[in-house]
Formats: structure tokens, C-alpha cells, sequence
């Protein structure tokens, strides 16, 4: 990589793209009398009298000396007096920016008239070019597409084959060798289309001839290549991806695919653009940008837990690089859990989720990672107010291999020296490691390895200790077989859980540990039949080991008795397949179904109950014991995902849905929002799956050359057996946690509009959401009915929702974000009445979920500040300032009332009371 | 996890905010019927009050006067309780045959009747002890108690706080108010007692008593042996309440397995509200239903037990570094109606500046009435107990 003088060339190259061609200014003239100058000098020169911007490389203009004496003399010719003598070369763009060479650009040989009368002509400083030229010592590989206007000739000539060709092939970061996934790559006649997978890989089929094959990703360059196909073949394609952190507009890759794609309900997000917008203590938060797309919501600002389209948090399967993360939250549920720095991209899929996934209800949220530079060793350091973290890497064998090693660790005990006396002693602290390796064994072989360990430990002022982590590991094999077909295989390990010991009491001292450990094998083929159809299929298979609860007495006075709740096994498995069918230009299936069985495994106890009356643990029949490795029970069946989808023309398309989904695991939670001490319960005879269908519409138009997309969506859900818990439920340590649950049956609804504008010096989105979440407990067998019988709100139904992100940049160094959300206050049981009991008055409740807090409204603004760009030098810099809750709106989290000194009293709760002001610096070096 | 969700309150106040909140919402009149109190099969006072609901903003027990109470056992005995106050009943040495089950009826001004399930006598052992230590520089008070037979489980206690109270100026004066011939209010200062000018030991010597406020349980169904040692409160470093002499009355319940529930679950919904992390509200699951309509909801759960009590002292002796300070001081003021009514009508005479010569009280000093007067902060008459 040569140095250049800035490399904001790949912001304005991102403008550039977007504008098509340009021309300089045949009317401006401009005065100049230079002896000698360098380079430098004309430039500031001629930046000084014009709007034009000139972006050149250093190296290779130095040495050039300027002589000119002008007076009013038009660009046009003060160009060709400097710049034809000197075997210069220029080009310009829409957006006023000049880009000088000296050396012959490849696939930019213009001739010499073109500088000297047509730099109308001479416009094609597309952005192919400047891949190149930023990249002049690169070999050019003959299978490395760089250029958009080379005619790349794919397979043999003379070989007589079928008619339809499959091309294949990687989408890679020219600069970092890092693959692009999702990215569409189509042709327009006929339209075909597929994307890109997490690896980038796509394969393609397509008509023999000649094509112009468009490449579209977030992040990238639109790319188009010119392809003659005689016979199946490879071409891989390098795109010019984000840089660096200079590059602040993000251009979604669904400014096409949104409209294209079959997928309903799916939401994707690329770092660049979640690290844009403010968060609290300014760690850039994936959960939390998460929280603002449309259908999506959180109990509250203290809670990480999803609910996606009236889905309960533990609804969702969250993934990063396939390992499934138990616990995404640190500290009391303040931050995420993933390292914003290692983050490629995020996928929320709320509504078709794709047959590959299940297991859960309501929505997947797949976190991918990036792979590491391959071509040098870069790192980056952040720190802010509460956390910080470093992260290193670099390729192990060049091109070939890379990894990223990722550090965060927290130092917020200086948080709680701000508290109270007796706060001091207490201690909160967190970490996360991620080790993250991909190894390119040859042109069909790659393998990953990702590696995830996340810590949290705090100490309530030496009184009790509280700690819970996830581990994960997992190893992924990407083989492809041919042009067609292709696999994916992964083996993996996670882990959750936390531990609790109290020693306060030497009698009653206490270790409490909860923790649950699945493997997992993932088989996931993918083959392109012909341009109709394309098939993916596999299976997973997942075995879970749960140690419901540990309690053990902890110092020698301890007269706790042990006691385990009997640990549970059980094998998860499914195979699926799905069809994505093209039936015409205009009409596209994907049909999928999932066949999932659950079987849960001996060893155990189980406990049978008379039918049609409450369990109780008074009415236990008997107790049946299940040896090791026998099935106790198999749960399962088929599950839906189709999805349709009708291009009406290019930029409008309308989509619609079906998709059923089970869940065998649930989490025992009875609060609020998602605790750490939460814990997980396997389904047994006793404790049925979870079921869930929904139906969606939607309605998606992209404007303005697709800068602007919107979309409607609107679904039905329904849930059953969702677990809700009798009053008084015991849910730690209960050996027969069916006499505490209830089975609750859900309905959700909504209608979800987004307007993203994703291009532009101002971009960002908007997003009402109209939605409800019921849930209704009307079984009278169950011992216990709620709200009798009717449906009530859940406790995250808040009907309207209104978010808007907007960032604006002001130049290459500085923008600003600002983000705004409104909704409906969250249903609350409220207190009806008082009464008098144990020396104190008590407050009396009714229905639950009768009344609704406040409505919540929060502003966050931020600003980003880059540090000079001069690509050589070791260190970048960049400074996020910014301000949470900019109003100091006192947004109640909750309303509560609490007996104290023998009197009743209300009190709003809220988590950010005022604005809370952030700073981070942000450290890149290589 | 209690103690975790308080913690997370308070750490989250500390970044966020905390504000009184009177509810908007118009509650609707409830009324329902609220027992409290368990049959004490020993010699002791059996305590039942009866209250009930009512609206959120009232904010006051509204005592349910003029039931009739009985305990029933199972053998078909019925012992009346006599109202000793509006909708406080009381009953000394019932002295049950702790084989039998008992029951509480009630019946109701508007004629409803209400009964307890049957209970049987809970085994109720002796309080080994109720002791304290400094814990920084606080006081911690704990009570200890085992069962050799190892089955009573579940435990409640309540207690009551006494402890003495002394004025911080001795007052020999109090205020006379007058008129003058012009019909206009005089006032001077004259002593309390005009034959021997001695302090008004009434205003030095207070006793105030505190009964508990909160719900305290505890249970040892996962311990090895019924051995527990529980927290009762915590006085925080210089409390007044130890200044001179303190003391604590501990009652120990016995409880069911039922009544431990139910008090965990209003302990839960009354006193463990306000994290982030609040469960939805539990409903109660009284054992007192109403003969003539089970579905209205009572709140109470009675059983039966033999209570045991034990009092015990801390001297400020035993507390060398205790370091109470209340801040009070004086002024001189002039004995006359107009400077007292200008400067001293808020503050409490204390002892005066008398002329050597006619014994006349020239003027006299004053100090704020609560550092004068006792009684304001407690009572001028001594428990029976205290020695």
C-alpha cells in the first residue's frame, strides 16, 4: 500500500459513485502565477480559488514542478498547460474532486486529446480506477476482477456446454482481503440474482453470453463487471470496501435487496452504522441500536432483553458466528456483550426466519464477526468512561490466514466510589475476549475458528458475590465441491452460567451455581440446480446439558445441605430444506420447512399428575425414573418458512409470509426484564415447547435511485405454552418447576413502517411501529387464572413507537448523530388500595398489567471527530463526544410503591435521570 | 437475590433518579376484610385485629369495629375474644390442647361470616438468645434460636424497640400566660414548681417505643439442623436509640408452611418492590375465606403456635464510643411579655437568672422545645419493664 496524501479518496469515492458522471467547469477561470511549485502548492492554489477538491498520491507527484503564469484562465486549459506536459493524469467527478496520476491508469488509457479537450470524456475516475490506483503495486490476479469496463471472459470457448452457467466466486475487501457477506450480486436481463454468503462466497447461474454482473453490498462500491460465460467457472471480485473509520455514510445493501430479497422482517446493520449512534457511556452497543429498528423493544433502559414482534426475551436465538449467547449483557444489563470492534454486521430476522435457524420463537439476531486483515497487522484501542478495549489483527500467513484478538475490560469501580458509604466496598467489573481465526486452505477449503469467553463478577459490598459468563467455541468448515455446491459444516461448544455465594452468615453461607453446556453439529449445503432454483439443506444437531441448580454450603460453620436439582439432557435435532424458487422475473418462492425433534434424555426423574387438576407438588402420582441415555419424551415436528415475493418494477415489490416456529428451552424468569440470574429449563413431559406461527405482508419501495427505501410490514403472531408463573412461583432450586408454571397462550400484531434514507450527507431512518402484545392464562385446570381469563398486556406492549437516527456529516472529520425515540409507556400492575398488616400499611394489587408508566421519551446526540488521516502515520485517532438523554427527560422506568417505616409510598424509578454526557477516544495503529 | 435487586435500585438512583409518585389512577373503594394475627396456644395474649382495605390516597387503616372473634377447635370449643380497641381483639392463656386443630371465626358487623382453615399447633421452641454485635460502627441486632427436634422450619419475628430518652436542658421555668388591663396577652417566665423551684423531671425522663415495621422470616428447610441466626436491624453509628439505654422485645412465631408463603409473598409485593428487575404481584393465599361468598377475596392467614418473647438491654456502657450528638443551645432572654413574645415563644424556658437580692427571675434562658421537652419525641411514663 503506497501512501497516499488522504485517503478520504474512498469517502468521496462513495459520493462519487452515487453521482454518475462529471465535468469540470468549463466557465471557471481562475488565476495563477507559480515558478516551480510543488505540487502542494498548486493545489492550495487552485483549492483556494475553486469549489474543487484534488486528491492525489504523494509519491508519485513530488518530484513534479509547476511553472504557470495565468490570469483568468479557464480549468480547462490551465489543466492541460500543467497537466499534458507533465504526463499527468486527471479525472473529475460530480462531486467537484479532481484525482491526479502520474501513471497510466489501468483501464483509464486515455488518450491524450481526452486531457487536452474532453475531460467530459475523461470522466470515467469511476470507482474501479481508484481501487487501482490506491493500490498500484498490487499484481493484478487474472482472476481477481478489478475493473468495471474490462470484458472478463469466463470458462472455455470452445467447450460446447449447457446453456445456463453457474459462476462463482468470493466477494472480497480489496484492502483487508475480509469477504463480504450478503452482498447481491445480479444481472439485470433477465433479473437473477443471489447473495453473497457470511463468507462471501456466491455462486450464480446464468444464461451463456454476455453480461453485466452488478456486485452491492453495505460498505462497498457498487461493482459491475462485464462477463462473457462459455462454461462454469470461478471469479473472484474485489470490492472497495470501508476503510478505517473515515468513512461515516453507510450504503445499505438492501437498497436493492430489500426490494429483491424474498426475506420478510429482516433487518441488517453494519457496524459503521450501530457505532454511529450515541449510546450511553459511548460504547457503541449492538443490542441497543437493535432496540431502535421497528419491532423491536425493551422493558426498559436497563435490560438487553429483546422483545421482537411481542416475543418474550428469551424468544430469541441469538448468535454470534453460530455459537449461541446465553447472557448478551454486562453490567446489570448496561452493555452488550459484543465487542463492537470485531462486529462485521448484525442480522435481526423478526419474521421469515430462514429454515437453517430454529429453536426459538420469535426472532434470530445473527451477530457476524469480521475476519482479520490479511495483508498487515492493525489494532485498535478504545477508551471511554467505563470501558475500554484493544483489539489486534493480522494475517498469520499472508492472504491466507488472519486473525483478530479482542480485548474489553471495564473499570467502573470508580462509579461506586461516587456512592454512598456503604457502597464503597462493592465491586462490578466485566471482560470479554474474542479470538477469531480464518484460514484459506486452498481455493475450496476454508476454515474459521472463533473463539468467545465473557466474564461478569460483582460484589454487593462484601456481602454477596454474583458472577456469570459465556463460553463458546466453534470451528467451521466451508468446502466447495463445485461451481453448485457448496457446504458448510460447524462443530461447537457453549456455555453459560453464573454462580451466587453469600458468606455474611457463617450458618447459612452459600454457593449457588446454575449452568447449562450444549454441543452443537451444523451441516448446512447450499446447491444452485439451475437459475430457478436454488436448493440449501442440512441438519443441526444440539445436545444440551443443564445443571439446573447447585446449592452448596460454603466455609466449615455452614450447616447448608447440599442440594442439586437433578441435571437435564436433551438432543435437539432437525433437518431442513428450502427452495429458493424463481418463477418468473417477477415472482420468487422460498420454500422451507424444518422438521425438528426433541427428545429429553435420561438420566432423570419425572413426576406424573393427575390430568385436569392443578399440578401441585401435593398431587404428584408418582415419579418415574428414566435411566441414563434413555428418551423420556420426543417432542417435535414440522416447521414452515415460506416466503413470496412479487417485483411489480424495479424499485417496488410486495412480500408476504408464513413462518411456525418451536421452542424446547425456555428461561425461568419471573421478572421484568432479563436478570443475570436467570435460568433455563429444558421441555419435559411436564413442560410442553413453546409453539408460534405468524403471517406477515409487507410493502417495500425504494426512491431516488434507491437512496431512499421504505417498507411496510404488517403480522399476526400467535404463541402457546409460553411460560408464565403461579404466584409465589419458586424458580431457583425447585426440583418440580411445573407446579410453579402456568401455560400462557399470546397474540401479537402490528404494523411496522421504516423510511431509511441510506446515502447522503444526512442519512439515517425512521420507524413507527403500531403494535400489540396479549397474553391470556385462562386454564382453570392450571390452579390459577390471570386477569380472570382474559388477555392482558404483556409487559413489553407499547402500542406506538417512534424512532428516528440521523446522522449528518458536516466533512470528512467531523458529523454528528442524533437520535430520538418516543413510545407508549409500559403496562404496570398498580396498586388498587392500602391495608394494615406486620406494623406497617401494604398495598393491595388487582389485575395485573391494568395501568401503563408515563410515556417514555429520549434524545442522544453525538459527535465524531477524526484526527488527520495521513494513512502512514502509526497512530489514528477519533474522538466520539456525546450526550445520552439530551433533554434529561425523566424517563420512568418504573412506577412502585413500597411499604417503608410503616407507610405506603410511590416512587417513579428512572434509570438516566439527566443527561448523562460521554466521551471516547479511539485508537487505531498498526 | 433480594438483596441484589435493593442493590441494583440503589446503584441505579445513584446514576438515575428517584422521585415521589402519587398515582393519578382513582382507586376504587375495595373493602375487603384483612385478619391479622395468629392463635397463641400458650399463656400468652392471643392479638387479632381486624381492618380493612381501603383506597391507595387514603392512606389509613380503616379498623373493622364490632365483629364478634372466637377461636373454634376442632373438639367444637369456641372462645370469644373481647375488643379491647376499635377492631383490636385480645385474649390472654387459651392454653390449647396442642394435639386439637384450631380455627379462627369472625363475624362481622354486616353479619358475614368468615373462618380460618383448621390449624394444628406448631411446635414453637425457645429463643436461644437475642444478641448484638458492632458491625463498623454500627449496632446489629440478631436473634437465635434452634429446635432440637428439628421440625419447626419456618420462622417469624417481630419486635419492639424501647429506649430511653433524656432531655438535653433541665427546664425549671415554664411560660405563664396572662392578661394585662388592657385586655392584651402577657407572658413571663415562672417556675415549675414555686415551692422548691425543682426541674420538671417529666420533661426529662421519655421512653418511646417502636414496634416493627417489616415482615422478618426465616426458614432452615435447607439446613442441615433448625439452627438460625437471623438479622433484625441494623442501628445505624450514633443513633439516638442507644444513647442511654435501650431495649428489644423479640416475639417468635412458629408458622405453617402456608403462612410462611404468605408472608413471603406480602413481603414480596410490599417490601421488595422497586427494582429493576420487579416481578408482577402476587396474589395472596389466604387461609380465611368468607362462608357466604368464596370468591371475596380476605386477606389473612392464622395458625397456631405457642409465642415465645425475650427481651433484652444495651447499655450505652457497653457502647464507650457511641457518640450521639443532638444540637442544642441557648439564649437569654429578658423577662418580659414583649421580648418573650418576640424572641421566645418557639423555644421552652429552661432555668433562670433570678436578682440575688428579691429572687425575682430577671431573665432567663431558652432552648428549643425538643431539646427541653421530652415528651415531644416519646412518653413521660415508664415501661413496666424498664428498670
Amino acid at each position: 500500500m503506497k501512501p497516499f496524501k488522504y485517503i478520504l479518496v474512498f469517502g468521496f469515492l462513495i459520493f462519487s459513485s452515487l453521482k454518475g458522471q462529471a465535468q469540470l467547469d468549463s466557465t471557471q477561470k481562475i488565476n495563477l502565477a507559480l515558478n516551480n511549485a510543488s505540487i502542494q502548492e498548486l493545489v492550495k492554489n487552485m483549492e483556494s480559488q475553486t469549489e474543487y477538491h484534488f486528491y492525489f498520491d504523494t509519491a508519485q507527484l513530488s518530484k513534479k514542478r509547476f511553472t504557470i503564469q495565468a490570469t483568468k484562465m479557464p480549468m480547462l486549459q490551465v489543466f492541460n498547460i500543467l497537466f499534458t506536459e507533465q504526463k499527468i493524469y486527471f479525472s473529475v467527478d460530480k462531486e467537484e474532486h479532481v484525482f491526479l496520476a502520474s501513471t497510466p491508469l489501468p483501464n483509464l488509457i486515455l488518450p491524450d486529446s481526452y486531457f487536452a479537450g474532453n475531460a467530459k470524456n475523461a470522466t470515467a475516475s469511476n470507482n474501479a480506477n481508484y481501487s487501482n490506483f490506491s493500490e498500484p503495486d498490487e499484481p493484478l490476479n487474472a482472476q481477481e476482477a478489478l475493473a468495471d469496463n474490462k470484458l472478463y471472459e469466463i470458462g472455455e470457448k470452445s467447450l460446447a456446454g449447457a446453456n445456463i452457467i453457474t459462476l462463482a466466486g468470493y466477494i472480497k475487501d480489496i484492502r483487508t482481503g475480509e469477504p463480504i457477506a450478503g452482498a447481491s450480486v445480479y444481472i439485470d436481463k433477465p433479473r437473477i440474482g443471489v447473495s453473497t454468503d457470511q463468507n462471501g462466497y456466491y455462486a450464480i447461474s446464468l444464461p451463456k453470453g454476455k453480461h453485466i454482473l452488478n456486485v452491492q453490498s453495505l460498505g462497498i462500491r457498487d461493482v459491475k463487471r462485464q462477463v462473457v460465460l462459455y462454461s462454469d467457472g470461478k471469479m473472484n471480485i474485489e470490492a472497495t470496501g470501508s476503510i478505517m473509520s473515515l468513512k461515516k455514510v453507510t450504503i445499505s445493501a438492501q437498497k436493492i435487496s430489500n426490494v429483491r430479497g424474498t426475506i420478510m422482517g429482516v433487518q441488517k446493520l453494519d457496524i459503521k452504522t450501530v457505532k454511529q449512534v450515541p449510546v450511553v457511556f459511548g460504547e457503541a452497543d449492538i443490542l441497543r441500536v437493535v432496540t431502535t429498528l421497528p419491532g423491536v423493544k425493551t422493558v426498559g433502559e436497563a435490560s438487553t432483553g429483546l422483545n421482537v414482534r411481542g416475543g418474550s426475551s428469551d424468544q430469541n436465538l441469538i448468535l454470534f458466528n453460530d455459537a449461541t449467547i446465553y447472557n448478551p449483557a454486562h453490567f446489570f444489563g448496561m452493555f452488550s456483550s459484543f465487542n463492537p470492534e470485531l462486529i462485521n454486521n448484525v442480522e435481526l430476522y423478526k419474521s421469515s426466519i430462514p429454515a437453517s435457524y430454529g429453536g426459538r420463537l420469535s426472532s434470530v439476531l445473527d451477530i457476524t464477526s469480521r475476519e482479520g486483515n490479511k495483508k498487515e497487522f492493525t489494532g485498535s484501542a478504545g477508551i471511554g468512561l467505563l470501558t475500554s478495549r484493544v483489539n489486534i489483527e493480522g494475517p498469520l500467513e499472508k492472504d491466507k490466514s488472519s486473525f483478530i484478538l479482542g480485548g474489553r475490560s471495564t473499570y467502573s469501580n470508580w462509579l461506586f466510589n461516587l456512592m454512598p458509604g456503604e457502597y464503597k466496598n462493592s465491586k462490578a467489573d466485566f471482560y470479554d475476549l474474542n479470538l477469531i481465526i480464518n484460514n484459506q486452505i486452498d481455493k475450496n477449503n476454508t476454515l474459521y475458528f472463533t473463539g468467545y469467553l465473557s466474564n461478569d463478577h460483582f460484589n454487593l459490598n462484601s456481602d454477596t458475590a454474583y458472577g456469570y459468563g459465556n463460553k463458546n467455541m466453534s470451528v467451521k468448515w466451508k468446502h466447495i465441491y463445485s461451481n453448485k455446491l457448496n457446504s458448510l459444516m460447524t462443530a461447537g461448544y457453549d456455555s453459560y452460567g453464573y454462580q451466587i455465594n453469600s458468606q455474611r452468615l457463617p450458618l447459612s453461607a452459600y454457593q449457588l451455581s446454575f449452568g447449562i453446556q450444549q454441543t452443537y453439529f451444523k451441516a448446512h449445503f447450499i446447491y444452485n440446480i439451475n437459475n430457478k432454483h436454488s436448493i440449501d439443506f442440512g441438519l443441526n444437531s444440539l445436545y444440551y446439558n443443564l445443571a439446573p441448580g447447585n446449592y452448596e454450603p460454603l466455609g466449615s460453620k455452614s450447616l447448608v445441605v447440599k442440594d442439586i436439582v437433578a441435571k437435564e439432557q436433551a438432543l435437539e435435532n432437525a433437518l431442513y430444506a428450502t427452495d429458493h424458487f424463481t418463477i418468473n422475473s417477477k415472482l420468487k418462492l422460498d420454500a422451507g420447512i424444518r422438521l425438528s425433534a426433541f427428545s429429553a434424555l435420561g438420566p432423570n426423574a419425572i413426576n406424573t399428575y393427575p390430568t385436569g387438576s392443578p399440578r401441585t407438588a401435593d398431587n404428584i402420582l408418582s415419579t418415574v425414573n428414566y435411566t441414563n441415555g434413555s428418551i423420556i419424551k420426543t417432542y417435535g415436528g414440522p416447521e414452515f418458512r415460506l416466503g413470496l415475493r412479487y417485483v411489480i418494477d424495479e424499485t417496488f415489490s410486495l412480500k408476504a409470509g408464513y413462518n411456525s416456529q418451536r421452542q424446547y428451552i425456555h428461561s425461568l424468569s419471573n421478572t421484568t426484564a432479563m436478570a443475570p440470574t436467570d435460568i433455563w429449563k429444558l421441555s419435559d413431559p411436564n413442560i410442553k415447547p413453546q409453539t408460534g406461527d405468524q403471517i406477515s405482508f409487507g410493502i417495500y419501495k425504494n426512491m431516488k435511485s434507491n437512496t431512499i427505501e421504505t417498507s411496510l410490514e404488517l403480522y399476526y403472531k400467535n404463541m402457546d405454552n409460553y411460560l408464565d408463573f403461579k404466584s409465589g412461583a419458586k424458580l431457583v432450586m425447585n426440583h418440580h418447576i411445573e407446579t410453579d408454571v402456568l401455560g400462557t397462550q399470546g397474540k401479537a400484531y402490528g404494523v411496522e413502517l421504516l423510511v431509511k434514507k441510506t446515502a447522503g450527507k444526512l442519512n439515517g431512518w425512521i420507524s413507527y411501529t403500531w403494535s400489540r402484545v396479549l397474553l391470556r392464562m385462562n386454564d382453570p385446570t392450571a390452579g390459577e387464572i390471570i386477569n380472570k381469563g382474559q388477555y392482558y398486556p404483556s409487559n413489553y406492549d407499547k402500542p406506538n413507537d417512534l424512532t428516528l437516527i440521523a446522522n449528518y456529516k458536516f466533512s470528512h472529520r467531523f458529523s454528528i448523530s442524533f437520535n430520538s425515540s418516543y413510545s407508549t409507556g409500559r403496562p404496570i400492575t398498580l396498586p388498587i388500595g392500602v391495608f394494615s398488616y406486620g406494623g406497617s400499611l401494604r398495598t393491595l394489587y388487582a389485575d395485573r398489567n391494568a395501568y401503563r408508566i408515563p410515556d417514555y421519551f429520549r434524545t442522544d446526540f453525538s459527535m465524531n471527530i477524526e484526527g488527520n488521516h495521513k494513512i502512514n502515520q502509526l497512530m489514528h485517532n477519533s474522538w466520539s463526544i456525546g450526550v445520552y438523554n439530551l433533554t434529561g427527560q425523566r424517563n420512568p422506568y418504573s412506577i412502585y410503591y413500597v411499604s417503608e417505616k410503616g407507610a405506603v409510598n410511590g416512587y417513579k424509578l428512572s434509570i438516566f435521570g439527566a443527561a448523562i454526557p460521554y466521551i471516547n477516544l479511539n485508537i487505531r495503529f498498526k | 437475590m433480594k438483596k441484589y435487586l435493593n442493590y441494583l435500585l440503589l446503584l441505579f438512583i445513584a446514576i438515575g433518579c428517584k422521585e415521589k409518585y402519587i398515582s393519578p389512577v382513582v382507586s376504587p373503594a375495595t373493602g375487603y376484610l384483612v385478619v391479622e394475627g395468629i392463635i397463641n396456644s400458650g399463656a400468652g395474649e392471643t392479638n387479632i385485629t381486624l381492618s380493612r382495605t381501603s383506597k391507595l390516597s387514603s392512606q389509613t387503616v380503616l379498623f373493622e369495629q364490632g365483629a364478634k372473634v372466637f377461636v373454634q377447635g376442632e373438639d367444637n370449643t369456641s372462645i370469644g375474644l373481647k375488643e379491647s380497641s376499635t377492631g383490636h381483639f385480645v385474649i390472654t392463656g387459651l392454653n390449647l390442647n396442642n394435639a386439637k386443630k384450631y380455627r379462627l371465626s369472625i363475624v362481622t358487623k354486616d353479619g358475614k361470616t368468615y373462618q380460618s382453615d383448621f390449624s394444628a399447633v406448631k411446635n414453637n421452641p425457645v429463643i436461644d438468645s437475642v444478641s448484638w454485635r458492632r458491625e463498623g460502627r454500627d449496632v446489629q441486632l440478631y436473634v437465635n434460636t434452634h429446635d432440637p427436634n428439628n421440625n419447626t422450619k419456618y420462622y417469624q419475628w417481630e419486635y419492639a424497640e424501647t429506649w430511653e430518652i433524656h432531655s438535653y436542658y433541665l427546664s425549671t421555668l415554664k411560660y405563664k400566660v396572662g392578661t394585662n388591663s388592657k385586655g392584651a396577652t402577657t407572658y413571663s417566665a415562672v417556675y415549675n414548681d414555686s415551692t422548691n423551684y425543682g426541674p420538671d423531671m417529666t420533661k426529662y425522663f421519655c421512653w418511646k417505643t417502636e414496634p416493627s415495621t417489616s415482615i422478618m422470616t426465616g426458614t432452615t428447610t435447607n439446613l442441615a439442623s433448625d439452627v438460625i441466626n437471623l438479622p433484625l436491624i441494623n442501628i445505624s453509628a450514633d443513633s439516638w436509640k442507644l444513647n442511654i439505654l435501650y431495649s428489644m422485645n423479640v416475639r417468635q412465631y412458629s408458622l405453617s408452611e402456608g403462612r410462611y408463603e404468605f408472608l413471603q409473598r406480602m413481603k414480596k409485593n410490599t417490601e421488595g418492590t422497586g427494582s429493576v428487575f420487579d416481578a408482577q404481584p402476587s396474589e395472596y393465599n389466604s387461609n380465611i375465606h368468607c362462608l357466604s361468598n368464596p370468591n371475596e377475596p380476605v386477606i389473612g392467614y392464622v395458625d397456631v403456635c405457642n409465642v415465645q418473647e425475650k427481651r433484652i438491654f444495651i447499655n450505652r456502657k457497653s457502647l464507650p464510643d457511641w457518640n450521639y450528638n443532638q444540637s442544642c443551645s441557648e439564649v437569654e432572654i429578658p423577662n418580659v411579655s414583649d421580648s418573650i413574645a418576640i424572641k421566645a415563644l418557639f423555644l421552652l424556658p429552661t432555668y433562670p437568672n433570678t436578682d440575688p437580692m428579691t429572687g425575682r427571675i430577671i431573665s432567663f434562658f431558652a432552648a428549643p422545645p425538643e431539646c427541653v421537652d421530652c415528651k415531644l419525641k416519646g412518653s413521660s411514663t415508664k415501661p413496666s419493664f424498664w428498670p
